[in-house]
């Protein structure tokens, strides 16, 4: 009995040493796991260092030229999203120059707003935006928004002010009640601390099976898959101790690949970290595992060498999307949301971006980690059965 | 003996097309797939109702009739009802609920009193797109829900109604959404979804395509093929993946534009020949990497990183205003950032052809020239016969 589990212990230390040499004698795997996700980390931080972008160039149609028309303007100018680079009573002229890719969006101040105004009627401004891209579309609507609110207010406080309220009491009493929307975690809707987070976990996914898929295929092309892992011999359950030992080598390299993003990448673009370390490590141990099993028993579709190298990658924008960051969960066909479980990165982003980003603690995402050893144990039959398909094909 | 000529090459690379369904899959069923899957991932084009919790510590009259008119919002619906802060934190930081709304203690008794008082939203900033929804619809609905009482107020004070509107909010603000008027999330990440999927495969399938040739050594028969005319070898090549990449570049844009309904601006058949040019410029790129490189798996690795590189860089989802200049430099290298700003700008937008999009032109062209400077390489490769018949010899 005793004798029983030291030798299998002995075979897991083995099967991890062996892997560890296996991985590290294939530069191509080296590079495209180790180098790679390394290289994601920070190039992908840097692309977005800047989080979010200023002075977007619009233009105004001010066919008003009065007062409060260019006051408008100058609010709309004040703000810093956008910046009046082009000033004109000719909507055409604006035109053009908006065909041209110079400004973003115009602005229309209508013919006798400040009379209008004066006069107590309703007038409105028009806003133009491009909504080809949605970022310049979100920044033109929403600085405007802010700029008339303001504006608004100062007119209706004005107003109170000729009715001989004293400034204070016209504040004060310009709404029953404050409306007052503050964002949490993300409060500069940054574009890095938006995406970085998902993308560590779906680089390392993506880059772990592909590394993997090249050594499988290697193996397989060359037909040495069992004779490299022939040195566990036949015994019970020795596919299982042999695929849990192979799986450990993974979890320590992975590990430390993903601690460096959440240690140093973070820290060195600024992006936030609100999670305690040993939780996320205990959380990450799981959906590693997962990703590692997984790529196990991908095998059985690659028998080549560059098999790996050509159809794991296209998948990686997928499983951005269906982890439910940039498009929510809520939106998705019902048959995605289902297959959504399947990819490991999809309850890892939750539960990463949880933990570090909300400042979680384990314990309130806890449904999210025992789905996470779920998937886990899935795929380990799934790398068990693999492994042991492989070796018992070959040595026919 | 074989046949010989631009044909027989053509032939016997369509067979092997055909024949192998491994080829088959990744060339044609995948993208097929993924354009099904993008379809359908975002066929419903805008989020609706997404979960919010809601802290009513009032119970009021007042404060469940604001609650009803948020519940009411498109964007948002009040799945959790919570009893304490603590408790509205938790339901955020799951990531199950976007924001926690938060009407505070004796809020009708204030307004009726006219007391000071604040009605907060707490929303989820980590995710954009629900974040930028969810703000401006709180901001709508609490806002006019407070407007409202006060022109009510006002009117009770003696004012026209008409008064009373213009006093609250003296002026308006047309939005006009230009291009997508839904702000239809269906088409605006399709647009960028579908071909940037598509060039990462018609990347590696372009270079397995080459690089086959060279991996397994059989460059001198593909010469002998092709009676030594080195374009003969590389056009009858790679004709047959070009075609089908072209014909499902017309799948995809007829889904774009028909299917799914993208507005669009633009020519139907120069969009299509446009995506054309675009495959050869990335086939260019594929045989530049196909004859610099050592072996295929490295032209494999490097190929596939670089177009799987190429979304960040095509200024789509985060323009290129927020780059650095360094960052906007580097944009040019992918030509999928030059295919899609020009697509946008041609097919999208659909204004007159600039300076900035003759830039992506030339740009275009610069990479097909590359690709045809390493002609001589591809050949000298070929006449060794692969890629590395030295250790063989």
């Amino acid at each position: 009995m005793l004798r029983n589990l030291i030798s299998n212990l002995a075979l897991i230390i083995e099967a991890c040493k062996r892997e560890f040499k296996l991985i590290f004698s294939d530069s191509a795997v080296v590079m495209s796991y180790m180098l790679s996700v390394m290289l994601v980390g920070f190039f992908y931080s840097y692309v977005y260092s800047h989080e979010t972008f200023d002075d977007l160039p619009i233009a105004i149609v001010d066919n008003d030229q009065a007062k409060l028309g260019q006051q408008v303007g100058r609010m709309i100018d004040a703000t810093h999203q956008l910046k009046v680079v082009y000033k004109t009573s000719d909507f055409d002229a604006a035109k053009e120059i908006y065909d041209k890719g110079d400004i973003r969006g115009i602005i229309t101040i209508p013919k006798d707003f400040t009379k209008d105004m004066q006069k107590g009627k309703v007038p409105s401004i028009s806003v133009y935006a491009d909504a080809s891209y949605m970022l310049y579309y979100k920044q033109t609507i929403g600085a405007v928004m802010v700029s008339m609110g303001t504006f608004n207010a100062q007119v209706e406080v004005n107003k109170a002010m000729a009715n001989s309220t004293p400034m204070d009491q016209a504040v004060a009493t310009r709404r029953p009640f404050n409306v007052t929307a503050v964002p949490l975690y993300n409060i500069n809707v940054g574009y890095a601390t938006f995406l970085m987070p998902v993308v560590f976990i779906i680089a390392l996914q993506t880059l772990q099976l592909t590394a993997m898929g090249i050594m499988g295929g290697t193996l397989r092309e060359s037909g040495r898959f069992a004779q490299v892992f022939a040195y566990a011999e036949k015994r019970r359950f020795g596919n299982v101790f042999l695929t849990f030992g192979r799986s450990l080598a993974y979890l320590v390299i992975s590990m430390v690949l993903l601690l460096i993003e959440v240690l140093i990448v973070l820290h060195v673009y600024n992006l936030p970290q609100r999670g305690k370390l040993i939780e996320i490590i205990v959380f990450l141990i799981p959906v590693i595992l997962a990703i590692t099993f997984l790529g196990m028993g991908l095998v059985n579709f690659f028998k080549r060498r560059e098999d790996a190298i050509m159809s794991v990658t296209v998948f990686s924008i997928p499983a951005l999307m269906i982890s439910g960051t940039s498009w929510p969960t809520i939106a998705f066909p019902a048959w995605i949301e289902n297959i959504s479980v399947l990819a490991p990165s999809t309850l890892g982003v939750k539960g990463f971006v949880s933990l570090t980003q909300f400042g979680a603690s384990l314990s309130e995402i806890n449904d999210v980690f025992i789905k996470m050893w779920g998937l886990c144990i899935f795929y380990f039959i799934f790398a068990v059965w693999t492994n042991r398909r492989f070796r018992r094909e070959e040595n026919k | 003996m074989a046949k010989k000529g631009f044909l027989s090459i053509f032939k016997e690379e369509c067979y092997r097309i055909f024949s192998s369904p491994r080829l088959l899959v990744l060339m044609i069923g995948v993208p097929v797939m993924l354009f099904y899957f993008y379809f359908s991932l975002l066929s419903q084009g805008v989020s609706r109702d997404l979960p919010v919790t809601l802290l009513d510590l009032d119970k009021s009259k007042l404060s469940r009739q604001l609650g009803r008119m948020i519940d009411a919002t498109s964007s948002m619906d009040i799945a959790y009802e919570v009893s304490d802060e603590l408790e509205g934190q938790k339901t955020i930081r799951r990531g199950d609920s976007f924001a926690l709304i938060i009407i505070p203690k004796d809020f009708q008794k204030n307004i009726q009193k006219s007391v000071y008082t604040n009605v907060l939203c707490y929303y989820n900033g980590q995710y954009l797109l629900p974040a930028g929804l969810i703000q401006r619809d709180f901001q709508m609905a609490a806002g006019s829900f407070a407007a409202g009482a006060k022109i009510m107020n006002l009117q009770q004070s003696g004012l026209m109604a008409d008064q009373a509107v213009a006093t609250v909010v003296p002026t308006g603000t047309n939005s006009h959404v230009l291009y997508n008027p839904y702000t239809s999330y269906g088409y605006y990440l399709n647009v960028a979804f579908m071909p940037m999927s598509f060039q990462i495969i018609i990347m590696v399938i372009s270079i397995y395509a080459f690089g086959s040739v060279l991996k397994y050594n059989r460059g001198k028969e593909l010469l002998e093929q092709s009676d030594d005319r080195i374009f003969v070898a590389i056009i009858a090549r790679i004709l047959p993946y070009t075609l089908v990449f072209c014909l499902l570049g017309l799948l995809m844009n007829s889904l774009l534009y028909y299917k799914i309904g993208v507005p669009f601006r633009g020519n139907f058949f120069v969009v299509n020949l446009f995506f054309c040019s675009f495959v050869v410029v990335s086939q260019s790129m594929a045989f530049f990497m196909a004859s610099i490189m050592s072996s295929m798996r490295t032209a494999l690795t490097i190929g596939g990183s670089y177009s799987a590189l190429a979304f960040s860089f095509a200024g789509y989802t985060f323009p290129p205003e927020g780059m650095s200049a360094f960052t906007r430099g580097l944009n040019y290298i992918f030509p999928f950032h030059s295919y899609m700003r020009f697509t946008v700008d041609y097919a999208i937008r659909g204004i007159q052809y600039n300076s900035i999009q003759q830039n992506y032109i030339i740009t275009m062209a610069v990479f097909v020239c590359l690709g045809a400077l390493c002609i001589p390489l591809y050949y000298k490769k070929l006449k060794k016969g692969g890629y590395n018949v030295e250790k063989l010899d």
